[in-house]
């Protein structure tokens, strides 16, 4: 199956769960909203899975939406009614805008995991601004949402810096927020990145062969048409070497992936056991495996493409 | 041991792990954690553990050497290349075998490239048949070996010395190309045309039949039991030389239909002209200076050196001189010779004068083909282009428009040529070789 079908509909999965969770709070006759949710679903879908035509059209409509949202903010001078409905239908249709990078022809591995944690992040404080509305019993009104949305990333941010000062139990609303369903509707999402990045590739971007084959490619059978050539020149180019999937019964790179799932492995027990520790812990982590590829790849610049010389001359 | 450069399929998934890290730490979720740890830990992983397994890929381990590969091959001829590599390496690794080649030959056979697993001690061999496109001197080598991890997040590289120069000569079919053993194509060596008679310049031998001349015998390579004779080729006097204009000006026109390239089939031509004549023939290239002369001769091996010095003449840098050409030859023509000059005529024309006057005062006779700058061109499709162009060209033309009036008259024979090449006024040149023959 084509990638970007696959990337797109597993990248889709907890965006559409989100939605139907937070417009479902909402009546049906907020027009603005569902206008706001399906103009940048749109956008996101003609920018992720359309050619140059459908992101060209992708940039009108976008255009179209600011005009609009412009519109309904100096039409109401107020931040209620249609315009706080726009703003909404945005703020939910903002993991998708973010994902369509990823669903693009040319999005590679870490493409689709920069918009995958981008989508996750907002889809996140999403959620929190939610539980905060539901709260404070102000579902339905589009206005509490908007407010409530900034609410919580101020307060989430000013957490932050309290523990960074260390203050004493700081409010943290994006982390008191933890939907099962939503989280493995996430998990979906990144294995369907990383499966799909995981596939044995050459650096030039090329699929290599997974598969074992223990037999012996049979002879060529295209000799014959080198008559003008030698013997021996034929016997060469009959023994030349062929494509070989590697012959050993542990695929290769299967130890990266399993050094990687006992690495989060050791992280989850970490976080669990002493989570005040882990943050530290995760930075240093982070900091030494850095340290170990940047000195093992001391020399590295831009990745050189192997192609053949030109003439220099004629 | 050798460092592991990143792809940027490697370095933006090791970045956008770390993103992640970062988006994790701003909003604290576990989803966000596992994900960045996840991915930074992978991409790490397999970079270190690349880097480990494959710590003895460095161009010590690897042993290349060339097998069976073609020197000569006639332009659209086929040439076989090879080259055998073996690795002492410690672990098994994806790599990507590549051996460098023009991109003026086309492959038709094999591949110059393998991408495959290579398990330790195991020998790879490309082998291919490259047709050339164009006449010229292609260098091959050095063969790449560039190992992959296999997510291709990292590489590394060797560069294997394993040159080889493979000659593409243009085809003259009355040639005899006396490189029989070496050439993979049977196209050349198969010449019906001979020249033996009677004469001073020897031939070949034979095996001696009774109606032979005994004084013909060749003593000394004659066995008990087998005599052989010297033949002898019929003696001429004749001398045609093509002089080769190398300098910058020659590249005026569309890329391979070049005043120069058209020079050269033209030289091609004038070789298979004096072959069929039974006429002395040489050729001198030069640009400031004699890049290389090959004197009058008619031995088979001589018609391959022409064919092969004609395959390798290339635009030198620095201003020509014809003078400087005519010079050189001066003392060197032992006979009357006839010189066709191809040349753009850069240099002083005094000197010009000066150099042919000594030649034409012992008898020589040139006629200088000189190119139609602005006809060499094709016309552009864009008017105004096409303006532009003949008014950069315009300088140029009329100092060679004052070369040829100050040679014609010296009384020396200038013809042009363009885009259609010289072949046609060649064929008067020769016509009137063969009257001046046939008027004895």
């Amino acid at each position: 199956m084509n990638e970007r079908i696959v990337a797109t509909g597993l990248f889709a999965l907890p965006f559409v769960y989100l939605a139907a969770l937070v417009l479902s709070q909402f009546p049906l006759t907020d027009f603005g909203l569902y206008f706001g949710f399906a103009a940048c679903a749109t956008i996101a879908l003609l920018l992720g899975l359309g050619g140059s035509r459908g992101q060209l059209l992708a940039v009108f409509v976008d255009v179209a939406l600011a005009i609009v949202v412009a519109t309904a903010l100096l039409a109401f001078s107020t931040f209620g009614g249609l315009a706080s409905q726009l703003t909404v239908g945005v703020l939910v249709g903002l993991p998708f805008l973010a994902s369509a990078l990823s669903w693009r022809e040319r999005a590679g591995p870490a493409h689709r995991t920069g918009a995958l944690a981008v989508s996750i992040g907002i889809g996140t404080a999403l959620l929190a601004t939610r539980a905060a509305v539901l709260e404070s019993g102000g579902a339905g009104n589009p206005a509490d949402f908007v407010q409530a949305f900034f609410t919580v990333n101020v307060s989430q941010v000013q957490g932050l810096i309290r523990i960074a000062t260390g203050g004493s139990e700081p409010g943290l609303p994006l982390r008191a927020v933890f939907d099962p369903t939503f989280a493995a509707l996430c998990a979906l999402a990144a294995a369907g990145v990383l499966l799909l990045a995981l596939r044995p590739q050459s650096g030039s971007d090329e699929r290599l062969p997974v598969a074992v084959a223990l037999e012996r490619a049979p002879p060529r059978s295209d000799v014959e048409r080198l008559a003008p050539f030698s013997d021996s020149q034929r016997t060469v180019f009959e023994s030349r070497s062929s494509t070989v999937p590697p012959t050993g019964a542990w695929p290769p790179g299967l130890d990266a992936v399993a050094l990687a799932a006992l690495a989060t492995t050791l992280f989850l027990a970490i976080a669990f056991a002493t989570p005040l520790y882990t943050p530290l812990l995760l930075a240093i982590g982070t900091a030494a495996v850095l340290i170990g590829v940047a000195v093992s790849s001391s020399r590295a610049r831009v990745g050189r493409r192997l192609l053949p010389p030109g003439d220099a001359g004629r | 041991m050798a460092q592991v450069l990143l792809t940027p399929r490697g370095g933006g998934l090791l970045a956008a792990g770390v993103g992640t890290l970062f988006l994790a730490f701003y909003t604290l979720s576990l989803i966000l954690f596992v994900l960045g740890v996840f991915v930074t830990a992978f991409v790490a992983a397999e970079i270190l553990v690349f880097a480990v397994t494959t710590r003895g890929f460095t161009p010590a381990a690897f042993r290349a050497q060339r097998l069976e590969c073609s020197s000569f091959v006639p332009v659209h001829g086929a040439a076989f290349v090879a080259v055998r590599i073996e690795a002492d390496l410690t672990s098994g690794v994806y790599a990507e075998v590549f051996d460098r080649h023009s991109d003026r030959l086309a492959i038709v056979e094999g591949s110059a490239r393998l991408l495959t697993w290579w398990a330790p001690g195991t020998v790879k061999t490309l082998a291919y048949v490259t047709t050339p496109r164009v006449r010229g001197r292609f260098a091959l080598g050095p063969t790449t070996v560039v190992t992959h991890d296999t997510f291709g997040f990292g590489y590394k590289v060797v560069d294997l010395d394993t040159p080889w120069t493979l000659e593409s000569i243009p085809q003259y079919p009355s040639f005899h190309l006396r490189r029989p053993q070496r050439f993979p194509t049977p196209i050349f060596g198969q010449s019906p045309h001979s020249a033996r008679g009677a004469g001073m310049d020897f031939h070949s031998l034979r095996e001696y039949v009774t109606t032979d001349d005994p004084r013909r015998i060749a003593w000394t390579r004659s066995a008990k039991d087998t005599m052989y004779v010297r033949e002898f080729q019929r003696e001429t006097q004749e001398e045609v030389l093509v002089l080769l204009d190398l300098g910058p000006t020659m590249a005026a026109g569309p890329a391979s239909a070049d005043a120069l390239e058209k020079a050269v089939d033209a030289a091609g031509v004038a070789a298979q002209y004096a072959q069929d004549e039974d006429i002395r023939f040489g050729l001198l290239l030069f640009s400031d200076h004699v890049v290389l002369h090959l004197p009058p001769e008619r031995r088979p091996e001589h018609e391959f050196e022409i064919a092969r010095a004609l395959a390798g003449a290339e635009i030198e840098l620095g201003a020509s001189s014809l003078a400087t050409a005519l010079e050189y030859l001066a003392p060197r023509l032992r006979f009357p010779a006839h010189l066709l000059a191809f040349s753009t005529l850069e240099g002083d024309p005094a000197v010009l004068a000066r150099a042919w006057g000594s030649l034409a005062r012992v008898g020589h006779r040139l006629n200088v083909f000189v190119p139609d700058l602005e006809g060499i061109y094709p016309p552009l499709a864009n008017e105004a282009n096409d303006r532009a162009l003949r008014l950069l060209l315009r300088p140029e033309v009329e100092r060679i428009n004052r070369q040829v009036d100050q040679l014609r008259g010296l009384g020396v024979t200038a013809a042009r040529y363009g885009r259609s090449g010289a072949t046609e006024s060649l064929n008067l040149v020769f016509a009137e070789l063969r009257g001046r023959r046939a008027a004895g």
